[in-house]
C-alpha cells in the first residue's frame, strides 16, 4: 500500500464523514432522524418531521388509541375517562365528546367514511356502533361461532372495511385477528403468528422428556398489539415481542387469505401503533418514542424520535409512554402519549414531502416524473439510499440502464444493479455480436489456412523453438516450473527434493504472486460480488494476517515434521507451498477479472471456479506435503492436524504474551510515576 | 462363344480397374445407407430447418438466418435461465457424475463377483428406466405436502413450521434436480469403466507394489486409470453428451414445462418448448444445432483432457 493511495483513502474517508454529517440540520428541531446508507449502516439524516403542537389541556386519562376520521377529526380513545373526544386538529378544540352507559374501558376506536364509529370494549366485550349523531346504532357481543374456540371476546383494538366487515384485536387471543362480518357473525381468524423456537427451546426439545415439556411454560405466539387498514382496504398489523420471535416481522400487510406480504426485515420490536397514510407510507409508533417511516412494501425510509440519554419532559417529541400515532390529510404526524396523555403534532419537512411525492408519482407509474422528484431529494441528502434505489428505478424502468447501475451502485443494491448490468452487457453484446462471430470465425479460418500452408512446420517449429527459448531462459525456467508442479505434482515434488527443479528464487516469486492475486482479489472484485468497500479494509489486518499466518504455518509445519520424521527442511516446505499454491493464484486472477462481466446469474461459475481452483491448489499441496516429507496419507493428515493445532497455540500464546506485557507496561509506567511524583513533589 | 467370353473379361477388366476404392464402397454401402437414413440424414434436415420457419403444418418457408439472430439477440429467457441453468447443471452433473460412477465402479471391482453383479445392477438401473423412476420416486421424497419424506422427517424434528414447497420453487428446483441426475448418473460410462477396471491384469498391481508403491491411492493413479483410460474417455464423453441432454429430470419433477418459473429450464426444455407446444419448428431446430456445437465443443474439451497423447 503505497502513500498516495493511503492518503486517497483517508481523503475519501474524511469525505465520507463531512457528507455523512447532516448539512441542513435546523437548530429548532429537539429530534433526531436516522436512515440506512448505501452500506445499510444507521446515519443521522435531515430532519424529517419537525414537533410542532403539544396538546396537553383534553384531559385525557390513559388514552389508548386514536384514529382520524373524515374531516380531519381526530377521535382519541379516553379510556380513563370512558367516552371518546373527537378533537378538531385545525380548530384546536374539542369537536364533541361521545359517551354511553355501556362503556366499561373504551380502547380500540374507527371510523369510516361515513362517520359511522366503532368502539371496542374489552371489559364491556363488546363492539358499540354509533351513527353520524352519535346515537348508539348496535352492540356486537361474543359472536356465537367463536365460543366453540374458547376464547373470551375482549376487543382490544378495531378496523372496518369499505363491505362493513370487522377486523378485531382481541386480548389474550392467540389464533390470529378475529373477523366479523357486517353483521356480526365470526367469519373466523383472519391472521395468525407463529411461534418461534429459540435455540434452547431446540434443545429441550431434542433432549426433554415429555414430563419435563409440560412443566415448561407454553409456548404461544406473541399477539397482536394494533391493526390498521389504509384507503383500499388492505389490513396492516402490528405485533410486540422480543426480537428473536417478531423475526423482522412486527408489521405485517396481510393479502385476502391473511398471508403476510412484506418480505422487508422490519428492524423495530416495540411497535405500539401503526397507521397507514394516503399514500401507503406505513408510520409506526414504538413504545419507547421513535416514530418509525416505512414505505408500503416495509422498506425503512427513516425514524426519528429523542434519543434516550437526552430525555426530558421538557423536550417536545419526548414520549414516556408512546400509545398512538395517526396522519392527517395533510400528511402531519400527530402522536399520542398514554401514560402523560397529551398530543404531539409533527409537520414534515420540505425534504419528507419530496421523498412521499416521488415514491407516490414512482407507484402511479409516472417513472420520469418521479426521477426528478428523487433528484431534489438527492439535493437534500446526498447520501440516502432510499432515493438512490429510487431514482435507479425509475431510470430502469426508463430503459436508461447505465444511469440505472450508477444509481444502484451508489444505493449499495446488488440485485437491481445486477438486473441493469445485465441489459447493459445485453446491449452491448448486440451491438457487437456481428464483429465477435466475424472475428472467431476470421481466426479458425486463418489458423487451419496456415496449418494448411505450413505443411512443413516451417512456421509451427520456429513458434515452437521461440516457445522452447523463453521457457529454458534461466530465469523463467524456475518460474515456468510451476505449470509442471500443477499438472504432474508427485514427479514435480520429487525433481524438487532432489534439487534438479525449482529454485528458491522461483519460489519466492511464486508466493509474492499470489499474495498480488490475492490482494487483487480481496480489492478489486465486480461490485456484485465485492461485498466491502475498499476504504472500509483494515489492511493492517489484511496484509498481516496474511504474512503472519504463512510463516506461522510454515515455521509450525517444519517444527511438527521434524520430530515425525519429516525429511523437508523450512526451504522446502517454503518452495513446496509456494509453487503448489499457483493453481489457486491463477484463479484468483481469472476470478477477479470474470467478476467484472458476470451479472448474479452467472455467480456461479465463479463459485465453480473457486472451488475448482481451491481443490487443485490442495491436491497438489497434498501430494506435496506427502513427498517433501515422505510420508504416507495417514502421516500427512495427522501432521496436517498437529500444525494446525499448533499454530492455535501459538496464536493463544502469543495473545497471552501481549497481555503480559501490556501489564508490565503498566505496571512501569506506575511506578515510575510514582517514583517522579514522590521524588520532585509534583502531582 | 469367344465375343461373349471378350465381353466378360472385359467387363471383369472395368469392375478391376474402378479400384479397391470402389470395393470399399460397395463393402460399406449397407453400413453407409443404415447411417445415412437414421443419423446424416435428420442431422442434416435439421441443420436446413433451422434457417426456415416451420409450423408442422405449412410447407417450411426459408427464413435465412432469422431464427438465429433472434436467439441470440432476442430470446431473453435463453440468456437469462435456460444458459445459466443448463451450463450450472452440466458442470456439477457431467463431471460430477463422472466422478461418482469412477469411483462406484471402482469399489465395486473390489468385492466378489455375485454381489457385485446385484449392485451393478442395482446402480445401472436408475438410469434404465429415468422417466418412470422420477415420478415415482423423487416427487415422493421432495413431495409439497407434509407426507412428502423430506417434509415429514423435517416436520418431525420441528426444523420447519410448515411444508416446502420443494418442487415448484426455484430457490430448491435446479438444485432437487442436480441431486436426481447424480443419483442416477450411473449409466453405459459406469459399466464401460467396470468392464475396464475389471480387465486389467493383477501382475501389474503386484509389479507395482515390488516397485515401491505404497497406497490404493497410488494403485489408482499409476495403475487403474492408465489402464483404463479409453473406457474412462467414453465414460467422460458419455457423461458430458448426457449433461448436456438431460432435460426430462425437471419436467418430470415439477409436471409442466416451463418448470416454475424457468429455474429448472434447460436447452432440451426450452427446445421441447418451443417445439412440441409452440410449433416453432424452425427455431427449435435452431436451438438444437446451438446445442450440438456445445456439446462438439465440450467433447473435445474431454478429448484433450483424456484423449492419448503419448
Amino acid at each position: 500500500m503505497n502513500r498516495k493511495r493511503l492518503m486517497k483513502f483517508l481523503l475519501i474517508l474524511l469525505a465520507a464523514l463531512l457528507f455523512s454529517a447532516p448539512l441542513g440540520v435546523v437548530a429548532e428541531s429537539t429530534t433526531l432522524t436516522f436512515g440506512f446508507n448505501r452500506r445499510g449502516w444507521i446515519v443521522r439524516t435531515q430532519d424529517a418531521f419537525l414537533p410542532n403542537q403539544t396538546i396537553t389541556h383534553l384531559g385525557l386519562s390513559n388514552p389508548q388509541t386514536m384514529v382520524f376520521g373524515p374531516d380531519d377529526l381526530l377521535y382519541i380513545a379516553d379510556t380513563g375517562n370512558q367516552r371518546i373526544v373527537a378533537y378538531n386538529i385545525h380548530t384546536g378544540e374539542i369537536d364533541r365528546i361521545v359517551t354511553y352507559d355501556g362503556f366499561r374501558s373504551p380502547r380500540g376506536v374507527f371510523v369510516t367514511q361515513d362517520n359511522i364509529l366503532y368502539v371496542a370494549d374489552a371489559i364491556a366485550e363488546a363492539v358499540f356502533v354509533f351513527g353520524a349523531d352519535d346515537k348508539p346504532i348496535q352492540t356486537f357481543r361474543q359472536p356465537r361461532g367463536m365460543a366453540v374456540t374458547d376464547t373470551r371476546f375482549a376487543p382490544h383494538r378495531i378496523v372496518v372495511d369499505q363491505l362493513g366487515s370487522m377486523f378485531i384485536v382481541g386480548e389474550g387471543v392467540f389464533d390470529g385477528i378475529i373477523q366479523l362480518s357486517a353483521e356480526g357473525e365470526f367469519l373466523g381468524f383472519f391472521a395468525s403468528n407463529q411461534t418461534t423456537r429459540t435455540f434452547v427451546q431446540m434443545i429441550q426439545d431434542t433432549i426433554f422428556s415429555e414430563a419435563q415439556m409440560e412443566r415448561l411454560a407454553p409456548r404461544l405466539p406473541h399477539t397482536f398489539s394494533n391493526i390498521a387498514i389504509d384507503g383500499r382496504g388492505v389490513v396492516y398489523t402490528a405485533a410486540m415481542g422480543s426480537p428473536a420471535q417478531l423475526q423482522g416481522e412486527a408489521i405485517k400487510r396481510h393479502d385476502m387469505a391473511g398471508r403476510n406480504t412484506i418480505d422487508n426485515f422490519i428492524p423495530v420490536s416495540d411497535v405500539a401503533d401503526i397507521t397507514v397514510d394516503r399514500y401507503g407510507n406505513i408510520f409506526a409508533a414504538s413504545v419507547s418514542g421513535w416514530i418509525w417511516v416505512f414505505t408500503n412494501d416495509g422498506t425503512l425510509i427513516f425514524y426519528f424520535g429523542v434519543p434516550g440519554f437526552t430525555a426530558h419532559e421538557d423536550i417536545a417529541g419526548w414520549f414516556r409512554s408512546l400509545a398512538s400515532i395517526a396522519v392527517s390529510s395533510e400528511g402531519h404526524i400527530w402522536a399520542l402519549d398514554g401514560q402523560s396523555a397529551f398530543l404531539q403534532s409533527y409537520t414534515p419537512t420540505e425534504y419528507t414531502r419530496a421523498i412521499f411525492s416521488a415514491l407516490d408519482l414512482f407507484n402511479a407509474g409516472m417513472y420520469m416524473e418521479s426521477a426528478i422528484v428523487w433528484e431534489s431529494v438527492l439535493r437534500h441528502n446526498q447520501m440516502s439510499r432510499l432515493a438512490h434505489n429510487g431514482m435507479g428505478r425509475a431510470l430502469l424502468y426508463q430503459h436508461d440502464f447505465a444511469g440505472a447501475m450508477r444509481s444502484f451502485y451508489l444505493a449499495g443494491n446488488r440485485d437491481y444493479y445486477s438486473a441493469a448490468f445485465w441489459e447493459v452487457r445485453n446491449i452491448w453484446l448486440l451491438n457487437n455480436l456481428a464483429i465477435i462471430l466475424i472475428g472467431v470465425a476470421a481466426l479458425l479460418v486463418i489458423t487451419s489456412l496456415i496449418k494448411r500452408i505450413d505443411r512443413k512446420r516451417v512456421i509451427a517449429s520456429h513458434i515452437e523453438n521461440t516457445r522452447r527459448g523463453i521457457m529454458e531462459h534461466r530465469y523463467a525456467k524456475p518460474i515456468m516450473f510451476a505449470f509442471t508442479v500443477a499438472r504432474h505434482p508427485l514427479d514435480s515434488y520429487y525433481y524438487m527434493k532432489l534439487g534438479q527443479k525449482g529454485t528458491l528464487g522461483g519460489a519466492v516469486f511464486h508466493f509474492f504472486l499470489f499474495f498480488i492475486a490475492y490482494m487483487v482479489y480481496i480489492t478489486s472484485r465486480g461490485f456484485i460480488m465485492q461485498y466491502t468497500d475498499i476504504v472500509d479494509m483494515d489492511f493492517v489486518v489484511i496484509v498481516g494476517g496474511f504474512f503472519g499466518l504463512f510463516a506461522m504455518f510454515i515455521v509450525s509445519n517444519y517444527l511438527v515434521t521434524s520430530i515425525k520424521d519429516g525429511e523437508g527442511g523450512i526451504k522446502d516446505i517454503f518452495k513446496l507451498i509456494s509453487y503448489g499454491l499457483f493453481p489457486l493464484t491463477i484463479t484468483l486472477f481469472g476470478v477477479t477479472l470474470l467478476t467484472h462481466i458476470i451479472t448474479q446469474n452467472e455467480v456461479f461459475l465463479v463459485n465453480f471456479a473457486l472451488l475448482a481452483g481451491g481443490i487443485w491448489a490442495g491436491a497438489v499441496l497434498w501430494l506435496g506435503f506427502q513427498e517433501t516429507h515422505n510420508y504416507s496419507f495417514r502421516a500427512t493428515l495427522s501432521s496436517l492436524i498437529i500444525t494446525v493445532l499448533f499454530m492455535l497455540i501459538i496464536l493463544v500464546v502469543l495473545f497471552n504474551l501481549t497481555v503480559l506485557f501490556d501489564g508490565i507496561v503498566s505496571f512501569i509506567e506506575s511506578i515510575s510515576s510514582e517514583v517522579y511524583i514522590n521524588v520532585t513533589g509534583f502531582n | 462363344m469367344t465375343a461373349r467370353k471378350t465381353a466378360r473379361k472385359s467387363m471383369r477388366d472395368r469392375v478391376n480397374t474402378m479400384g479397391d476404392g470402389m470395393h470399399a464402397l460397395f463393402l460399406l454401402l449397407p453400413y453407409g445407407i443404415l447411417f445415412s437414413m437414421f443419423i446424416a440424414v435428420p442431422i442434416l434436415i435439421a441443420f436446413g430447418l433451422s434457417f426456415t420457419y416451420f409450423d408442422m403444418i405449412q410447407a417450411p418457408t426459408f427464413a435465412g438466418l432469422a431464427n438465429y439472430i433472434s436467439l441470440l439477440t432476442q430470446d431473453t429467457i435463453f440468456f437469462q435461465h435456460v444458459l445459466p441453468n443448463t451450463l450450472r447443471f452440466a458442470i456439477i452433473v457431467g463431471p460430477g457424475g463422472y466422478i461418482i460412477a469412477f469411483f462406484m465402479a471402482w469399489v465395486l471391482a473390489q468385492i466378489q463377483p455375485a454381489p457385485r453383479t446385484v449392485f451393478a445392477l442395482c446402480l445401472y438401473m436408475p438410469s434404465l428406466a429415468p422417466g418412470v423412476f422420477v415420478s415415482v420416486v423423487w416427487t415422493t421424497v421432495f413431495s409439497g405436502n407434509q407426507a412428502g419424506l423430506v417434509n415429514a422427517f423435517l416436520l418431525s424434528n420441528n426444523l420447519i413450521d410448515q411444508p416446502i414447497q420443494f418442487l415448484q420453487t426455484p430457490y430448491y428446483f435446479l438444485n432437487i434436480m442436480i441431486i436426481v441426475s447424480l443419483w442416477s448418473a450411473m449409466g453405459v460410462g459406469f459399466l464401460a469403466m467396470l468392464a475396464g477396471i475389471l480387465n486389467i491384469d493383477e501382475q501389474l498391481y503386484e509389479a507395482a507394489y515390488i516397485d515401491g508403491i505404497r497406497n490404493r491411492f497410488q494403485e489408482i493413479i499409476y495403475i487403474t486409470i492408465p489402464s483404463v483410460k479409453p473406457q474412462m474417455l467414453f465414460g467422460a464423453v458419455m457423461a458430458i453428451v448426457g449433461a448436456f441432454n438431460a432435460g426430462g429430470v425437471g419436467v418430470a419433477l415439477s409436471g409442466a414445462n416451463p418448470t416454475p418459473q424457468y429455474s429448472g429450464q434447460l436447452i432440451t426444455n426450452h427446445i421441447d418448448d418451443f417445439g412440441f407446444i409452440r410449433y416453432e419448428m424452425g427455431y427449435a431446430a435452431a436451438i438444437s444445432v446451438m446445442l450440438l456445437g456445445m456439446v462438439w465443443v465440450f467433447s473435445k474439451i474431454t478429448y484433450k483432457f483424456f484423449g492419448e497423447r503419448d
